[in-house]
């Protein structure tokens, strides 16, 4: 029994880690990549790949920005990766930074026993920005501004906008909310509709000078009605972004990840 | 009258002097952290207007080549002459040119002078602050990436 105990108590003076920690840590601060990868290549040629040294490669992949080598890595740890919550967490924030796609497969691989409730509030915001009659009460106020904002938007219609623009050049953009570029847009089209009018009426339409100024109208008056049209969805795809950003910002940890 | 000018000057210089402030090493600190190095501005990017991606139709379509020949000309001789700063991270003629590019000829100049009609130096606050980038310019893709 003695001499159990006297190895037990002895084992962690002849025990050296596989991955110096302390060292990885010095290589983080001074930002020293290459070296990095480098002893991390070296560990794996002596000792062959385990799964701390695949925890290790993955966080490597995130100082790297290669997110599908780090969701990789994170599957051949061994759950190692998973059971680092905070990992967890500010993975599936910087990812949803980047896309949705990315963040559902990240947490596709992830068993949901390892999700904190901001792994779960992120994926529930994805779901929610998918199908917006979901519940949306978990949000917390910050976040269900800018919910709501992306809600009010989704109900638009492209059309509309299309259809304002062509009463009054510009009111499409202000359908939009996009209020400053409304003012140009009616102040360009008020000048060149202004320039056609005078023309005609001075010159006649069939001089040259009208046709040249009508043209130039048309143009701004046309491109007006299809960009409204078109700027909706891209007025949609922000306000969804934005709101998606929110989250990942307001979920994210402030702990450092080494 | 001279007395009076004197008097005049001896309060002006008083007033010169009472906000002058000598140079001391609190002042310069603060001078040589405000100071970065001068960047000279770059011209952007631009491309030639190519149709790789689109059918035959645009390849041997006249207009295809018109729009590349007066894009070409624009930006290579009027752009540069210019010298205005965009409030847009890819200018007009870029954008309406990657535009022609991805959506055709049409609705390509379409979307160019709609860009070019929304462009005002407050254009960035009706946008969302991730669609604006280090220097303050709008970001704006031609493609819709839902993602």
């Amino acid at each position: 029994m003695m001499t159990r105990f006297v190895i037990f108590l002895l084992c962690p003076f002849f025990t050296i880690a596989q991955v110096d920690e302390k060292f990885v840590d010095h290589l983080v601060f001074n930002d020293l990549l290459v070296e990095h990868e480098a002893y991390l290549s070296r560990i794996e040629e002596k000792y062959g790949s385990f799964d701390s040294l695949n925890y290790y490669r993955a966080k490597l992949a995130i100082l790297k920005k290669e997110d599908l080598e780090f969701i990789e890595y994170s599957l051949a740890s061994n759950n190692l990766v998973y059971s680092d919550t905070n990992l967890v967490t500010f993975i599936s924030s910087l990812f949803l930074k980047k896309s949705r796609s990315l963040t559902n497969k990240w947490l596709g691989n992830v068993p949901s026993s390892y999700w904190s409730l901001s792994t779960k509030n992120i994926k529930k915001s994805i779901l929610l920005v998918e199908n917006t009659n979901l519940d949306a009460s978990f949000l917390k106020p910050h976040l269900k501004f800018y919910y709501d904002d992306f809600v009010t938007y989704n109900k638009r219609k492209a059309w509309v906008a299309g259809l304002m623009s062509t009463i009054i050049p510009g009111l499409g953009k202000l359908y939009n909310g996009r209020p400053r570029s409304f003012r140009t847009s009616l102040l360009v089209n008020a000048f060149f509709g202004f320039q056609m009018y005078e023309a005609i009426n001075k010159k006649g339409i069939k001089n040259y000078y009208s046709i040249l100024s009508t043209g130039i109208f048309s143009v701004f008056y046309l491109s007006n009605i299809y960009g409204s049209f078109y700027d909706l969805k891209r007025v949609k795809i922000e306000k969804k972004k934005n709101f998606l950003n929110e989250v990942a910002n307001y979920y994210k940890t402030d702990i450092p990840i080494y | 009258m001279y007395l009076n000018r004197i008097f005049l000057l001896a309060v002006i210089c008083l007033a010169i002097s009472y906000n002058v402030n000598s140079q001391n090493l609190n002042r310069d600190s603060v001078l040589t952290n405000s100071f970065t190095n001068y960047e000279y501005f770059k011209t952007s990017y631009r491309s030639v207007l190519s149709f790789k991606e689109r059918s035959i139709w645009y390849k041997i379509n006249p207009l295809s080549y018109v729009s590349i020949g007066l894009m070409f000309t624009y930006q290579r001789l009027v752009s540069q002459q210019l010298g205005s700063e965009c409030s847009y991270e890819t200018s007009c003629s870029e954008h309406a040119k990657k535009s022609v590019e991805h959506h055709g000829i049409f609705k390509g100049i379409f979307l160019g002078f709609y860009q070019f009609q929304s462009c005002t130096s407050k254009a960035g606050y009706d946008y969302p602050d991730h669609n604006i980038n280090k220097l303050g310019k709008v970001i704006n893709p031609v493609n819709l990436n839902d993602d």
